[in-house]
């Protein structure tokens, strides 16, 4: 009774957030998992030293992450962050930002 | 003022302040944040954390921290404990610990700290907690084979550094999150993806602070590497230490991070913790509290354990953690058949900015006829609550 009660946890477990990650919409959630922990969901930061993302300038948000990434900005926690990301990684990031909150 | 008075205090403090917690190998790994100095002063992990690790803690609740916590941090630990045995094993509510730090730049370039965590409450384990002078050698975020030098006191570095309250490969090392070494530590980060420490240590006595059976009296030396190529981390680690009783003690440990979260975030929002461990004049420990036979800890004092960890984190939300821990301890490889072993369910809940809650349901076993009757901690089922608030 206890493994079926525990078979049972996990496969709402899996659906719950299976269900969740579809609502957050068609964006790659995996991309964007590395910014919200600090950007916000939103993409608005939840504290005062670090900058919301949502609605930036495109062309900032590319060349701020590509200076992250060859070491020409430094930052303790996005010099790392940025190089897990690729050109194209960086160019749907700043898309999805840009854009994000503009339509509201 | 008494030990509780002072608990109260720190509590009520902690809480008015709006306080925050957490820092795991997890997030290292998902983050790709090869060395703990992004979030902490040691390069080790845990202890005080610097204004990102801060920032990054209080994020999902929106939160800053004050001005005062650049220099000032404060941990208290308390714990609820409900063994099956209570004659044997007592359980009860208790003060883990209660400990404040103050950390000190010592250069307008902010490369040295002076940094001092002392336990004000709680059991005596370890009133000083990590006191060292660190200076870096890099600026922020650089990647230099020689990253740092710490002389003073800090946690070892060895094996899967985790605020994991109740593992046998921490057990059986002498590497539990209230033991501390005393020495030089040098640390590097060459590029984005190798870390290494390396330290000297001098383990004698002084006052409150015990050492055990395999810990160095004279003199000891650690290593630890880990690469984190990708969404996985693998690290190994050794020490060697001349011990209490002119004995040699060493042990060793492999382990390894895999952020399934970094790598499918949508499916699979999880973390994967491994470590075997092995060691030799360790297990002494095993006599504090932890097994019920001291005859059977005596008689295998020197002998050679192996330890194993395997542990699922699944992060329902960045707040809640559904936890799953199993354990495995054979104290003596030479009878094998002689073992501990636990699994575990439980939780973890960031309720505040500084504030969590963790619960853990574990079913214990043990093998040996002197361990087999489930009186000793290690070998019987317990229930445990940890509210850990930290700043």
């Amino acid at each position: 009774m206890k493994i079926q009660l525990l078979y049972l946890g996990l496969i709402l477990l899996f659906l719950k957030n299976t269900l969740s990650a579809q609502a957050l919409e068609k964006v790659d959630l995996n991309l964007i998992s590395s910014c919200i922990a600090c950007h916000g969901q939103d993409g608005i930061s939840p504290n005062d030293e670090w900058p919301n993302l949502a609605g930036q300038k495109k062309t900032y948000l590319i060349n701020q992450l590509k200076n992250f990434k060859h070491g020409q900005r430094v930052n303790v926690l996005m010099t790392p962050i940025s190089k897990m990301l690729d050109e194209h990684q960086i160019e749907a990031l700043a898309n999805y930002y840009s854009n994000l909150g503009l339509d509201k | 003022m008494n030990k509780f008075k002072i608990s109260v205090a720190t509590l009520f403090t902690i809480f008015i302040l709006n306080i925050s917690v957490e820092a795991t190998p997890d997030f290292a790994v998902r983050y790709n944040q090869i060395s703990c100095t992004s979030c902490h002063f040691s390069p080790v992990g845990g202890g005080p954390l610097k204004r990102s690790g801060k920032l990054f803690q209080t994020s999902q609740f929106k939160t800053n921290p004050i001005d005062l916590q650049n220099y000032l941090s404060a941990n208290f630990l308390a714990l609820a404990y409900a063994p099956e045995n209570s004659k044997t094993s007592k359980g009860g509510l208790g003060v883990m610990a209660g400990s404040v730090a103050v950390h000190i730049p010592l250069s307008e370039q902010k490369n040295s700290f002076l940094v001092i965590e002392n336990n004000i409450a709680g059991f005596a384990a370890a009133p000083l907690r990590d006191t060292y002078l660190l200076y870096n050698f890099y600026k922020e975020a650089e990647y230099k084979f020689f990253e740092s030098l710490l002389v003073g006191r800090f946690r070892s570095p060895f094996g899967l550094i985790s605020n994991e309250h109740r593992t046998y490969t921490r057990i059986q090392t002498g590497t539990r999150w209230f033991d501390f070494e005393t020495g030089v530590l040098i640390s590097g980060t060459p590029n984005s993806k190798i870390h290494y420490d390396v330290a000297l240590v001098n383990g004698k006595n002084f006052s409150g602070q015990g050492l055990n059976l395999g810990q160095a009296n004279e003199w000891g030396s650690i290593i630890n590497i880990r690469i984190m190529p990708s969404f996985f981390m693998f690290g190994s680690s050794a020490n060697y230490y001349k011990s209490v009783q002119d004995e040699i003690s060493h042990a060793w440990s492999i382990y390894s991070v895999v952020s399934l979260a970094r790598l499918n975030y949508k499916y699979f929002p999880a973390t994967l913790k491994f470590e075997y461990s092995e060691a030799k004049g360790f297990n002494s420990i095993l006599n504090q509290g932890n097994a019920s036979d001291p005859n059977y800890v005596n008689s295998i004092l020197n002998a050679r354990s192996r330890g194993l960890l395997a542990r699922l984190d699944w992060l329902i939300s960045e707040k809640f953690t559904l936890i799953y821990k199993f354990d495995w301890l054979t104290p003596d490889s030479d009878f094998p058949i002689d073992i501990y072993q636990r699994h575990g369910f439980g939780f973890r809940w960031n309720i505040s900015p500084y504030t969590y809650l963790s619960f853990r349901s574990e079913i214990g076993k043990a093998t040996h006829p002197s361990e087999n009757s489930k009186l000793g901690q290690l070998a019987q089922n317990a229930n445990f609550l940890i509210l850990e608030a930290a700043f």
